[in-house]
């Protein structure tokens, strides 16, 4: 107390200046938050701190949210959780923006008047769920399960499982991810030459030297925290030591701002230049000719098993991509590409990254794999500092029965493409759309976008819009109005992650499991309601077998469900202190057993308080793991590929069916095209990239600072290129391809490439909540997509264009 | 006139009738002139209404452009300021004969336009209703505080300076008129014209005359220093001072020809608003216009050749940038405009000094404005570019508002009291006249005949 | 007394903005749009700053920064504050008071980091967004001059949490939501006048810089250059 009394002015003025006079604010105010929150009736605010799952993105980190008096107010990291270990990015500290936006939906809306005409009418949950089930059942009464397609979408964990369990139940072949490289990122090339299903993770921190493809590691990353995380161990982790970052790009992107060197390339030419490094390792003899030799397949020409000789891939690289010729190809000159072959191969363990997130920077499945084949190479597959294969986690995935008409209708040919289309697996919703709008191989008379918004985010996006308008029926589960429920005739909005039970699986780049559990850390809106309860609510009423699908009560036993399931593995742990790893490392060594006690309830208590679950270790050289299918090696010539196309037919030059099974990513010189003599280059804002809202004010207001930019969509040109069109600085173009035009401003900078036009995807929506609705300009619009000829998914690089000076 | 004739004492009169004119006489003229200003004042209080309500957010400012118009007109206003006391004094000093008829109205530009100088620091405070602290909680440390003390001193001193030679005429009008009496009674002081009361006043007019000058200089070197004391570029500078100074008489002379110019056209003032005046007027405007010239040539020319990357930004804004057109603008309308009138005899008419006014007028506002805003858009961290501070209606009203309020006052003002002193006029016809030809002969040889050759000695005393 | 300060490690940070909106959630800065961002309204206490390499403009961006208030040894903004409603308390942090404040804005222009922020107008929140309001923190009235305080009001619950177990404040104990929320460790925080503290060894270490050191203004937030 003394001390209280001993207070100078100086320290008067300081706390006056912290708490800020609230007597003085209060009337200044125009309204009472204090007396909100900080009043005396309820005497001293009762405050709380609960860990649960941040669900702004698909990167599975853990928050901890502050609450007073059960309103959530603030939020931190949880410091005991492996991928964030307490940071957080800037979109979790934007989730309280998220969870009270004022545009966020609380009710089901039934369109009224024609649809797309954006009239809605509230209308309550129950005739909602009936409406959707209603026709729902009469597609299954038709024997027509096939016809309801669900598009998934950011939803993860619970939603997910439920909806796929629910599409299995109701007998529709259709569910369709509408942002398939979130979920699975280099994942078609790792299957095509790892033979793995499993994502991987780039070890970085450990890492020697890392060259990264276009890859968005501090831009687009899956895991911003984590990418952000790691690059900071692998730059100042290790004292004394600073290993290269090299970064290869059309664009000076924030990556390349922290990267030691940035080597501006032709967009889509990536694979093309990890070639021609190819071509020096090889034929420098700087290539890991163990690891080659031990685990590789098709380096050396190959004989299958008709006595046909194939092409292998230390032939075609030496062949195709002589440094010389890559630089006509990529504009990376040739020297560059020597030495960036020599530091690749003599600082071990080094990495080479592909784009390993969503959207625009994906880079066609051949250029992946070029990209992978320089790991090898390096010998930096499954070693500390390399590649790591994510340890494969399923959970709620359990056999269930299911009715005649379901085994029917799953009997069909999924509408996102027969395999044929997509060798590689994963879904194709750009396949989709043309199956709708073909009819073919059947219609689709019912199409549910699970928390989806494909007509922004898709490089054809308008072009899905038009397909959803064709679906006689659209129900869409969303908290916002987007571009894609603007077709629907039902919005069923669903209860924010802070409101809700869920659960997630994400993995350490490391590659160790990590189960978050979400947890409703304030009491949700009146008559809200969760993803999971929808979809159950829909298959009770549909009955029967369907019903039988979703047998937990409520999203909370679905969750404790989970944890029993983990309970049962006898393995992991629940997340303790940092420290935690040094003692995994230890007992890698060792053996391990999960310390945590035979009781399930204590386990439960654990993991809710704690935050969640994880396994957190993980063994190199388990090669039976890390290679898979079909040779348990790693395959330089696609042996998977091989098998998905079923016999390679012995007519024909077996070289040129062969080389289909290598990269190919022969890349021509730079043609003179009159009428469109530029590339366009779409990159991810930063900040934006993966982010489950787009109408938060916080994060749209820091997009563009990088560029000085805010809240509109501009578009980069070289100033020498701008010269030539006569543009100057301020100046807004017309940037026209042959899709469509866009009128922009410009920037000059000097960090993109010539005759390169650079433009930012994140802004440009046109319905939604009053941040985002309207602001700027969406470059989908103007790409002239390329179709993957592996995965079926619309690439969005190549398209070519040109300026118009307004 | 036929007011004045019934009263019995006081001798009517006659010379100078035609300067309590404009206080005997209102026309319809009046009226709507005032009308017209009171309209513009209004659209001004109306926008302040609605900027107390919204806050300065109605405004062009932002970030990093904190200060724009109003401080503008702040400076700009304190410069005009300064044309009529300082001028008066320094005439007053030398005895330059030729001022009686123009101090009057030179004193009154102070005193009405100083009002606006402080009242547009008002405007732009984000917390009006707060402006007491700066008295509750006054920090000297700050160069604002310093203007804050010096403009009311200045405020003061100029109106006693103003209200001292007033009180003859205020007596002559409590004498000759029947209007306001009451009124005219009391501001007189009981003014009988005696010699003792003359010699007072001749004293503190006077003492006053010394004091004010440097108080003068200094107000609008504190001015100066708001901005001279921080670090931003172009700003910091110790020329700023001087600079400030020069451009405020400079600017001052100029609001001073407009008045004059327009009193003479309004109340027929020809016979005592002279071309002399503004012949004499023009060339000290010349004076100035090169005064004005060297100080801005000097503190360009400073910046150019020392190069220093954050002042050559804001260098080249002005030179070649944005404010490229405000910069050069000016140069024209401060220089080049003004000096090929003023410099040439043939041309340095009414018309001609009222014209070259008019010019420096909208110059130097452009000068306050390209001292202000340039400095504030280039912050030495980079920034967003292509926020440009453009005023909105808001400012542009209370602009004018201010401008139409001055010349409200001046109006008014010369409605009350006589524009041109009375009795200094008088006393110049009745005493100076001789005064001056006794001075002059004093100044010259001796007309008898001279010694052939000095003394060697005696020269050096 | 300590001296508040941190060091923001430039090869660290990736520039990925988790400061900003950190910053903006625990100090209640209102939601802006475009119209405001057409205006220069927008703001966020700790900006991140890109950097153009040296020469003709444009350059492609060389340097990210992430800037708060410096916190500067010598402010300029407190010398020319007239009412003394910002000031420089013992513990180094320079501290706005809002309801002195009489939005003269000398402040603002007298910083040469400018990063000192204004109400244009009365911050709102759309129903229901208010409800995020940090109880903490105050919302500031339109009018007032604002600025990063290095949430002193987290020093002040952590020495209120100190005297009531009459212990002395550890190291830790209080650091600012950026700190806390930087996912890399690039920003370390804690007693500049403790040649002991971590803050301290890396405030003198070979690669630590001011931001326009020249300016004499001492500021006690210090980057460390990238490279070795």
């Amino acid at each position: 107390m003394k001390e209280w009394v001993n207070l100078n002015r100086r320290d008067f003025l300081a706390a006056f200046g912290a708490t800020y006079g609230v007597t003085a604010c209060s009337w200044a105010a125009p309204r009472s938050w204090f007396l909100e929150y900080a009043g005396t009736e309820d005497g001293p605010p009762r405050e709380q701190h609960i860990n649960t799952l941040c669900s702004m993105c698909p990167g599975g980190c853990g928050l901890r949210v502050r609450l007073v008096h059960g309103c959530a107010v603030g939020v931190r990291g949880n410091k005991d959780h492996p991928i964030n270990r307490g940071g957080l990015c800037s979109r979790a500290s934007a989730v309280l923006q998220d969870v009270y936006n004022p545009d966020r939906l609380r009710q089901p809306l039934r369109c009224v008047g024609s649809r797309g005409s954006g009239q809605w009418e509230e209308i309550e949950w129950d005739a909602a769920i009936a409406m959707v089930a209603d026709k729902l059942a009469l597609l299954r009464g038709n024997g027509n399960p096939e016809g309801l397609s669900v598009v998934l979408g950011r939803g993860r964990g619970l939603s997910r499982t439920a909806w796929r369990r629910f599409a299995r139940a109701y007998g529709t072949p259709n569910i369709i991810d509408a942002h398939p490289d979130d979920n699975l990122g280099v994942q078609p090339a790792v299957l095509a030459t790892q033979g793995v299903a499993q994502r991987i993770g780039y070890d970085v921190a450990k890492a020697g030297y890392v060259l990264s493809f276009s890859s968005g590691w501090l831009d687009a990353h899956w895991s911003t925290e984590q990418s952000a995380r790691v690059f900071a161990d692998f730059r100042r982790g290790r004292p004394g030591f600073r290993p290269r970052w090299v970064h290869i790009e059309p664009r000076h992107s924030v990556t390349a701002t922290k990267a030691d060197e940035w080597i501006p390339i032709r967009p889509g030419t990536e694979g093309t230049l990890a070639l021609g490094i190819a071509h020096v390792m090889i034929r420098e003899g700087l290539y890991d000719r163990d690891f080659v030799g031990r685990h590789g397949f098709g380096f050396e020409d190959w004989t299958d098993r008709n006595g046909v000789s194939h092409l292998g891939f230390r032939r075609m690289v030496l062949q195709d991509y002589a440094p010389r010729k890559v630089e006509a190809g990529t504009g990376v000159v040739e020297g560059t590409i020597f030495r960036l072959a020599r530091e690749f191969s003599s600082n071990g363990p080094a990495i080479a990254v592909g784009y390993d997130g969503g959207g625009c920077g994906a880079q066609a499945t051949y250029h992946r794999m070029a990209i992978h084949c320089l790991n090898a190479l390096a010998g930096s597959i499954d070693v500390p500092g390399g590649i790591t294969v994510f340890q494969e986690l399923t959970l709620l995935d359990g056999e269930f029965d299911i009715d005649d008409v379901a085994t029917r209708g799953l009997a069909n040919e999924p509408l996102d493409g027969p395999a044929a289309d997509r060798r590689l697996g994963g879904s194709a919703i750009d396949l989709l759309t043309r199956a709708i709008k073909d009819r073919r191989p059947y219609s689709t008379e019912a199409l549910i976008l699970a928390e989806a918004d494909p007509v922004f985010s898709l490089a054809e996006g308008a072009a899905f819009g038009a397909a959803l308008s064709a679906v006689p029926f659209v129900a869409a589960i969303s908290g916002y109005h987007h571009d894609s429920n603007r077709h629907a005739d039902l919005i069923l909005p669903a209860l924010h992650g802070l409101h809700r039970w869920d659960f997630d699986v994400a993995h350490t780049l490391k590659g160790h499991p990590v189960v978050t559990v979400s947890q409703p850390v304030m009491d949700p809106p009146k008559r809200g309601r969760d993803a999971y309860s929808v979809v159950r609510a829909l298959a009770n009423r549909l009955g029967g077998k369907v019903g039988g699908a979703l047998p937990w009560a409520d999203a909370e036993s679905a969750v404790e469900a989970v944890l029993r399931e983990l309970f049962d593995r006898g393995e992991g742990a629940t997340f303790g202190p940092a420290n935690e790893e040094s003692w995994a490392q230890l007992l890698e060594t060792r053996g391990w057993r999960a310390p945590f006690s035979s009781d399930f309830a204590e386990f439960k208590r654990d993991v809710i308080a704690g935050g969640g679950w994880t396994d957190p270790i993980y063994f190199h050289g388990k090669w039976d793991r890390v290679l898979q299918r079909p040779l348990r090696r790693f395959a330089f010539s696609s042996a998977y590929l091989a098998s998905s196309f079923e016999a390679i037919p012995a007519a024909g030059d077996p070289d040129e069916v062969s080389a289909r099974l290598l990269p190919q990513c022969r890349a021509e010189p730079r043609t003179s095209d009159e009428t469109y003599p530029l590339e366009l280059y779409v990159y991810e804002l930063p900040n934006l990239v993966g982010c489950s809202s787009p109408n938060l004010p916080w994060l749209n207001d820091i997009a563009g600072a990088y560029m000085f930019e805010k809240w509109r969509t501009w578009v980069e040109i070289h100033p020498e290129t701008a010269e030539r069109f006569g543009v100057t600085a301020h100046d807004h173009v017309e940037v026209r391809t042959p899709r469509g035009r866009l009128t922009l401003p410009v920037r000059l900078y000097t960090g993109v490439m010539h005759d390169v036009v650079a433009i930012p995807f994140g802004f440009g929506r046109k319905s939604g909540g009053r941040w985002c609705r309207g602001i700027g300009e969406n470059p989908a619009d103007l790409v002239d997509a390329r179709t993957d000829p592996l995965t079926g998914t619309a690439l969005w690089t190549s398209t070519r264009a040109t300026l118009r000076k307004m | 006139m036929s007011v004045a004739t019934k009263k019995p004492s006081p001798p009517p009169l006659t010379e100078d009738a035609i300067l309590l004119e404009p206080i005997l006489h209102t026309g319809p003229k009046f009226y709507i002139t005032v009308a017209v200003l009171l309209s513009v004042i209004g659209l001004g209080v109306y926008a302040y209404t609605v900027q107390y309500r919204e806050g300065l957010g109605v405004t062009g400012l932002g970030r990093p452009v904190y200060w724009g118009f109003y401080i503008t007109n702040f400076v700009f206003f304190i410069g005009i300021s300064h044309a009529g006391t300082l001028i008066s004094a320094i005439l007053r000093i030398v005895g330059a004969e030729w001022r009686r008829t123009i101090t009057r109205s030179a004193e009154v530009i102070t005193v009405m336009v100083i009002l606006f100088g402080v009242g547009n620091i008002l405007v732009d405070l984000g917390r009006p209703d707060r402006m007491l602290n700066v008295i509750k909680h006054a920090k000297f440390g700050s160069p604002l505080l310093w203007d804050v003390c010096s403009i009311t001193v200045y405020l003061t001193m100029s109106t006693t300076y103003l209200y001292l030679p007033l009180i003859p005429d205020i007596a002559i009008l409590r004498d000759h008129t029947n209007k306001r009496r009451w009124f005219y009674r009391l501001l007189a002081l009981g003014w009988t014209g005696t010699p003792r009361q003359h010699r007072i006043l001749d004293i503190l007019i006077s003492v006053m005359a010394i004091i004010v000058i440097p108080v003068a200089v200094s107000v609008h070197t504190v001015v100066s220093f708001v901005f001279a004391m921080t670090i931003q570029p172009m700003w910091h500078s110790a020329i700023f001072g001087p600079y400030f100074v020069v451009g405020a008489i400079f600017s001052g002379i100029a609001a001073l020809i407009c008045a004059m110019a327009l009193i003479r056209w309004v109340y027929g003032l020809g016979e005592y608003l002279k071309d002399i005046h503004f012949n004499n007027l023009g060339l000290l405007l010349l004076v100035m216009c090169f005064a004005w010239f060297y100080f801005t040539a000097s503190e360009f020319l400073t910046t150019f050749y020392g190069s220093e990357p954050t002042h050559m930004t804001i260098f080249w804004l002005k030179f070649t940038g944005p404010f490229a057109p405000h910069f050069w603008t000016m140069v024209v309308t401060c220089f080049f405009i003004p000096v090929t009138i003023l410099a040439f005899k043939r041309t340095r008419t009414i018309l001609g000094t009222v014209i070259a006014s008019l010019s420096i007028t909208v110059g130097m506002y452009l000068e306050r404005f390209i001292i202000v805003v340039p400095s504030l858009s280039q912050p030495r961290l980079p920034h967003a570019e292509d926020i440009v501070y453009t005023p909105t209606w808001v400012e542009w009203s209370i602009l004018a508002a201010c401008f139409a309020a001055f010349t409200l006052l001046y109006v008014l003002f010369t409605k009350l009291f006589p524009i041109v002193s009375i009795w200094e006029v008088q006393e110049g016809r009745e005493k100076s006249v001789a005064e001056v030809t006794e001075r002059l002969k004093s100044y010259l040889p001796k007309s008898q005949p001279a010694p052939a050759r000095p003394e060697p000695v005696g020269a050096s005393k | 007394m300590a001296k508040w300060g941190m060091t923001i490690d430039l090869d660290r940070c990736t520039a990925c903005q988790a400061c900003v909106t950190a910053c903006q959630a625990e100090n209640n800065l209102p939601p802006t749009g475009a119209d405001d961002a057409r205006r220069g309204r927008n703001y966020t206490w700790m900006e991140m700053i890109p950097f153009e390499g040296e020469g003709e403009r444009p350059k492609a961006i060389e340097r990210l920064l992430p800037r708060p208030c410096l916190h500067c040894d010598h402010p300029p903004c407190v010398k020319v504050c007239p009412v003394g409603a910002t000031f420089r308390n013992e513990d180094g942090i320079v501290g706005q008071i809002f309801s002195r404040c009489i939005g003269c804005r000398y402040c603002t222009t007298a910083c040469p980091y400018t990063a000192r922020y204004f109400n244009w107008t009365t911050p709102s929140w759309p129903e229901p967004m208010g409800k995020h309001l940090n109880p903490d923190v105050s919302v500031r009235p339109k009018g007032v001059v604002e600025k990063c305080t290095l949430c002193h009001h987290r020093l002040q619950n952590a020495r209120d949490h100190a005297r009531a177990e009459e212990r002395a404040m550890r190291p830790g104990e209080y650091s600012p939501a950026c700190v806390e929320s930087c996912p890399t460790g690039a920003m370390v925080f804690g007693d500049l006048s403790n040649p002991e503290s971590e803050v301290s060894k890396l405030a003198h270490s070979r690669r630590a810089y001011k931001l326009l050191e020249d300016l004499g203004t001492e500021p006690k937030v210090i980057y460390l250059r990238e490279g070795d």
